[in-house]
């Protein structure tokens, strides 16, 4: 009898329950779409700063980021590289050069960060998708240079021309010059990349800074999808050993990590406020219906009912309208997230955010969580909800409710 | 002090509202026996206590002094539960307005109380339908009080003040939304109930149909019983 009471109760203004379903249901629906639509979006941001150039994670001398000094190369250079590459959670590993050096063309010298790569190894990062023009580097060829494009119009050259680069050796200190001609220009969509970047082949590099077959990088690419995502302690610990130290990109790109965080903490505020509406939305719903049936409940207490019945009654309105409501938000909600994650979200695409680019489209990712957790908790909210509009019915005086002067 | 045949005793009881200046009297040392199988109407100009004698009555309201005890029980100090539960197994209530619960059939308005006092499925659809058929709802189970007219609403209210086998039925205004042809046709039913089955009903009213039925009339002024009038 309680739950056809409810039920009944429930239909009897449709408009009003309908309304109160769809504030429920569609604050539901945009919960999981923008859990799943951030959770995209830092996956994106992930991809785009793990795939551009950074990789999932490097290795240096201790404070070499810092220092930038030629002289600090890789401890144990090759055995450390084999390592990484032996190691099961490792894809792919590569060695770079980093060095300051000098660009000169016909019509300007500018400052660079000359990187040496090697061009068939490479593939843990998109340098070889960005040239623009020209070709990437040939392992085969040892003078050639990729230059990024802004750094092209500063300097007035273009692909077949010839650069002069003047950098430091290592140990010495002395300056060396080579010539260059460019093979390949590249844009990577970030403002500093493009104009300030160059690349040569490691082994002409090495020469350049005369650092033998020693290397100041190792860029790494995790096996697992995990792992990218929250980078193992202990691997990056096992691998910090001696005067090396490996940093994953949270600690390489940290405005990311942060992002990410932020991005948390602004759904756990949206979330909140959610709750709070709806909380407020059923208490609402609840006491407008309550007041209407002041008189009924009033007559039910009168002829014997209970107050325990009636708070029950009123929570399993409650329970069924948040009921409804759950189901039609999860639909809405996991409906939305399941079309834009098959389309992708492109009004991103190529906005620089926390210095890098987006460059894919956003693919909402939907995750159990959002099917189980928040249509749980939006029913138990609206339950607890319930429970003082509920208590207020059962403590209603059958006497003056029902008198309507 | 109370005795078997006593269904409803008030002790001395006076009800007032409102303090120092403001204080109202609406009921004033009313000492009162209701006995079993009684027709009463309680009558009086508007503001006389008609209403709050029955409210505390019924233990709807309580009385500022005194005790009401209801087949032997005092329930001015029962609370909660108790008290819902003492209402439930001792008191009919016929209201006004109908007082139906709208979501719910004739059928199911009348077998909510009895669901309330948890009679088996058997008995409790035998006891609805049967006491239906006797206040001339036979074939009018399934619609809601909407659908039925005020007459039968009030006859439905009627199964329902029944249907619990209470001590006594009380009854406020019970004719004053209908007609006078089904208002006297309801009060017919229940005189006969009265005389049949020996329920006591009370009715606190101003209907001149309900005073020419009553055995009893207890004419209430400024809260005091002013009279009380057993009739042969």
């Amino acid at each position: 009898m309680i739950t056809k009471l409810g039920f009944r109760n429930i239909f009897r203004n449709k408009r009003r329950s309908i309304i109160t379903c769809l504030i429920m249901g569609l604050g539901l629906a945009a919960l999981i779409f923008a859990d799943a639509f951030l959770r995209g979006l830092n996956e994106n941001m992930i991809t785009s700063v793990t795939s551009s150039f950074i990789g999932d994670g490097q290795l240096h001398r201790k404070n070499f980021l810092k220092t930038r000094e030629s002289e600090k190369t890789v401890e144990n250079s090759e055995q450390t590289l084999s390592e990484l590459k032996r190691n099961p959670l490792i894809k792919l590993a590569v060695p770079r050069t980093i060095a300051s050096g000098m660009i000169s063309s016909p019509t300007d010298v500018l400052p660079i960060a000359l990187y040496g790569i090697t061009p068939d190894e490479e593939k843990i990062s998109s340098i070889k998708d960005t040239v623009t023009l020209g070709n990437y580097l040939s392992s085969s060829v040892p003078d050639q240079i990729m230059i990024g494009e802004k750094l092209a119009k500063f300097l007035g050259s273009t692909v077949g021309d010839k650069v002069v680069i003047t950098t430091a050796q290592a140990k010495t200190g002395v300056l060396s010059q080579e010539m260059f001609r460019i093979v390949g220009i590249f844009k990577m969509k970030n403002k500093e990349m493009d104009s300030s970047m160059a690349f040569i082949n490691i082994a002409k590099a090495q020469e350049l800074m005369g650092i033998q077959n020693d290397f100041h990088e190792i860029v790494f690419k995790f096996e697992s999808k995990q792992s990218i995502i929250n980078p193992p302690q202990y691997f990056l610990n096992s691998f910090s050993q001696g005067d090396n130290e490996a940093l994953s990109w949270k600690k390489l790109v940290p405005a990311i990590d942060a992002g990410i965080q932020l991005t948390s903490y602004s759904l756990y505020i949206g979330s909140f406020i959610l709750f709070a509406i709806i909380a407020l939305s059923t208490m609402n719903t609840l006491f407008m219906s309550l007041y209407e049936r002041m008189y009924e409940f009033g007559i039910m207490k009168a002829i014997g009912t209970r107050p325990s019945f009636i708070i029950k009654l009123i929570v399993i309105e409650a329970a069924a309208l948040a009921f409804v409501s759950s189901i039609f938000g999860t639909l809405v909600g996991g409906g939305i997230t399941l079309i834009t994650k098959m389309t992708g979200i492109n009004h991103l695409t190529d906005v620089e955010y926390l210095g890098t680019t987006i460059k894919t489209a956003i693919r909402p990712l939907p995750s159990t969580h959002q099917y189980i957790i928040y249509p749980l908790a939006i029913f138990i909210f609206a339950i607890i909800s319930s429970i003082y509009p509920a208590l207020s019915a059962g403590r209603i005086n059958p006497s003056k409710s029902m008198r309507r002067d | 002090m109370n005795t078997l045949q006593e269904v409803i005793f008030m002790d001395k009881i006076s009800k007032h509202y409102g303090h120092d200046d403001n204080r109202v009297i609406a009921v004033d040392h009313v000492e009162l026996k209701i006995h079993r199988g009684e027709f009463t109407a309680l009558v009086g100009p508007s503001g006389s206590g008609k209403t709050t004698l029955l409210n505390i009555m019924s233990g709807l309201d309580t009385p500022s002094t005194g005790t009401t005890y209801l087949a032997g029980q005092s329930i001015s100090t029962m609370k909660g539960n108790q008290l819902s539960d003492y209402r439930r197994d001792h008191i009919g209530f016929i209201f006004q307005s109908y007082n139906l619960i709208p979501v719910l059939t004739a059928y199911e308005n009348v077998e909510y109380i009895l669901l309330l006092q948890k009679i088996p499925l058997k008995e409790r659809r035998d006891r609805v339908y049967a006491i239906l058929k006797e206040v001339g709802l036979e074939g009018r189970e399934n619609r809601r009080p909407t659908e039925l007219s005020g007459g039968q609403q009030q006859r439905v209210a009627v199964a329902r003040a029944i249907a619990s086998k209470p001590d006594i039925i009380l009854a406020d205004e019970p004719t004053a939304n209908l007609d006078s042809h089904t208002g006297s046709a309801l009060l017919d039913m229940m005189k006969e109930l009265n005389e049949k089955e020996k329920i006591t009903f009370v009715f606190s009213t101003h209907d001149q149909m309900i005073m020419d039925r009553a055995k009893r009339l207890i004419i209430l002024k400024d809260g005091k019983v002013h009279r009380d009038e057993v009739r042969a």
